[in-house]
């Protein structure tokens, strides 16, 4: 059911705060990158497991590393991870799903579908963990991992909107007009895309931070830095010795990004369209 | 109709011996050896059942490469204006020219639902006309006025969702209307409406037809604006011209069978 608030062209409180958490991530993200906080991030000071107090706010680990600024670094890494898998995905998933469409039932084409189908056809996390593997001492290999596995959806979005687009009445005439395929592609096409290349944007963006989280978890994700999935992994042996801070706070801050993720998206898919 | 016969002054379009060799699902070929013509201002109807090729002869006249795609077609089209080498391998030129302007069936689907009414018009004017844009404008406003349709101009920046049905195929009526074709093509345009609309908008069609002094050709399965409007009739049925006349022929006694049914068809659904 379509809410007044939405009809009317105004955000709702719940896409407000929403916007606000993502811009508060974004924020932090430049502040870490330019050194402004959370440089302590991999300081071990001598008070392990503390709890929270005012030196360290949100308490310590087990070798004594600010909980805080590990999150706050965390939220740098996943929206990197984030923004990169979503961003080059969608990108070559729409550049593959409109080479697919534009020479339909080619052989393009059907290659084209057979390697999705391919990818499609493992488990994606095995995938990734496989890829991650083989990919191994190549800086980034998660994000590479990621997005080889992930390009696949946006490529059959684009491709099915791209064919029915193209039998689209105006489409014909704007053919029949022959209008340049710079006018037909740019004013005709992507205007009608874009609704589901931010949703395929958003949607990849929120698996890609999860994914991280359960490749940090492993043991396989960033080595570089630190991120919520780090921590996670960490907090199995704090949780058997009652200090839960670490998954708290890594759960929160991801559970946060997550949620104001699809409720901007849920919120305005209305006014997308 | 002898083939190779020049186009006297006072005919407009001539299609001779037009057939389409592919076979539509029941085998049978999609036109087969049409042959009429359409006089100056003789408004000519083209009636027939669903699928009787009323679309592939619009498409034909029409040039349209996007239905005629894969189609074998033999025979000739001529149309004065452009006086076209006779064959029906024709580029869409005189649509583009402006001397052939369409009508569409559904005037929700024929404009893009993600930009502003107003740009595509100018848009699509000026790819037909071969005018400036600013010149594409000026005549889209000048049409407006002259039809006293400027409450519709001056919202024209909206998009095609804001607006009603009946509003849009109005805008494109008078959109197509620019640059005064000769010949204007509309493919059932008032199928989508309802019965008050119909009236008022194919009273403005005729309106600014005969301002004009274009020739209508109506592809309709409405018989009481038929025979309102138009002089002549076409019947196609299963690609093949059954039966052409004066609409009064209409009214008395149709001598084929087929032309019978549908008539007779119409008006039980009318009756009713």
């Amino acid at each position: 059911m379509v809410k007044f608030a939405e009809r009317s062209g105004r955000w709702s409180r719940a896409s407000k705060i929403a916007l606000g958490i993502i811009i508060l991530y974004l924020l932090i993200t430049v502040l870490v990158y330019s050194g402004v906080i959370a440089q302590q991030w991999d300081h071990a000071s001598k008070d392990t497991w503390a709890t929270p107090n005012y030196d360290h706010w949100l308490g310590t680990n087990r070798i004594g590393q600010d909980i805080l600024d590990r999150a706050l670094y965390g939220v740098m890494t996943a929206m990197t991870i984030g923004f990169g898998v979503a961003v080059i995905s969608v990108f070559f998933g729409s550049l593959v799903g409109a080479v697919a469409a534009y020479y339909r039932d080619s052989i393009t084409d059907k290659m084209a579908q057979f390697v999705m189908n391919l990818i499609d056809a493992f488990p994606f996390y095995l995938l990734v963990i496989l890829l991650v593997n083989f990919l191994d001492g190549i800086s980034y290999s998660s994000i590479l991992a990621m997005v080889i596995c992930f390009w696949t959806t946006s490529a059959r979005v684009i491709r099915n909107e791209i064919i029915r687009l193209n039998e689209t009445e105006f489409i014909k005439i704007a053919r029949l007009l022959r209008l340049s395929a710079f006018r037909r592609i740019v004013l005709h096409m992507l205007p009608n895309l874009r609704y589901l290349l931010l949703v395929q944007f958003v949607i990849v963006f929120v698996v890609a931070i999860k994914t991280e989280v359960v490749l940090s978890f492993l043991g396989l994700g960033t080595t570089s830095g630190v991120s919520w999935g780090v921590m996670v992994a960490e907090s199995v042996t704090d949780i058997g010795a009652g200090h839960p801070y670490n998954l708290i706070v890594a759960t929160a801050a991801l559970f946060m990004l997550v949620l104001a993720f699809n409720i901007l998206l849920h919120k305005n898919w209305v006014r997308l369209r | 109709m002898v083939s190779g016969e020049q186009l006297s002054e006072s005919v407009l379009l001539l299609v001779d011996r037009l057939s389409c060799s592919q076979a539509d699902r029941l085998g049978r070929p999609l036109l087969a050896d049409i042959s009429f013509q359409v006089g100056k201002q003789e408004h000519t109807a083209v009636i027939g059942h669903t699928g009787a090729g009323k679309s592939t002869l619009l498409a034909c006249i029409l040039g349209d490469k996007n239905k005629l795609s894969g189609l074998h077609l033999t025979g000739r089209i001529d149309y004065t204006q452009n006086n076209l080498p006779g064959t029906t391998k024709r580029n869409d030129e005189s649509w583009n020219g402006g001397g052939i302007c369409w009508i569409p069936q559904e005037p929700e689907t024929a404009l893009n639902p993600s930009r502003s009414v107003k740009a595509q018009l100018i848009e699509m004017t000026c790819a037909r006309l071969k005018v400036s844009r600013a010149d594409a404008e000026t005549l889209l406003k000048a049409n407006f006025e002259s039809a006293d349709q400027m409450a519709l101009f001056v919202v024209l920046d909206r998009y095609p969702s804001q607006f009603s049905g009946g509003e849009l195929q109005r805008i494109l009526i008078l959109h197509a209307l620019v640059g005064n074709p000769s010949l204007v093509l509309a493919d059932e345009p008032t199928t989508a409406l309802d019965e008050e609309n119909k009236q008022s908008i194919m009273s403005l069609l005729m309106q600014l037809v005969t301002a004009t002094g274009a020739t209508l050709l109506l592809l309709s399965h409405d018989y009481d604006t038929i025979r309102q409007y138009c002089k002549r009739f076409i019947c196609l049925d299963k690609g093949r011209l059954i039966e052409t006349g004066p609409v009064s022929q209409l009214y008395n006694r149709p001598s084929d069978n087929s032309l019978t049914s549908l008539l007779r068809d119409y008006d039980q659904l009318h009756l009713v």
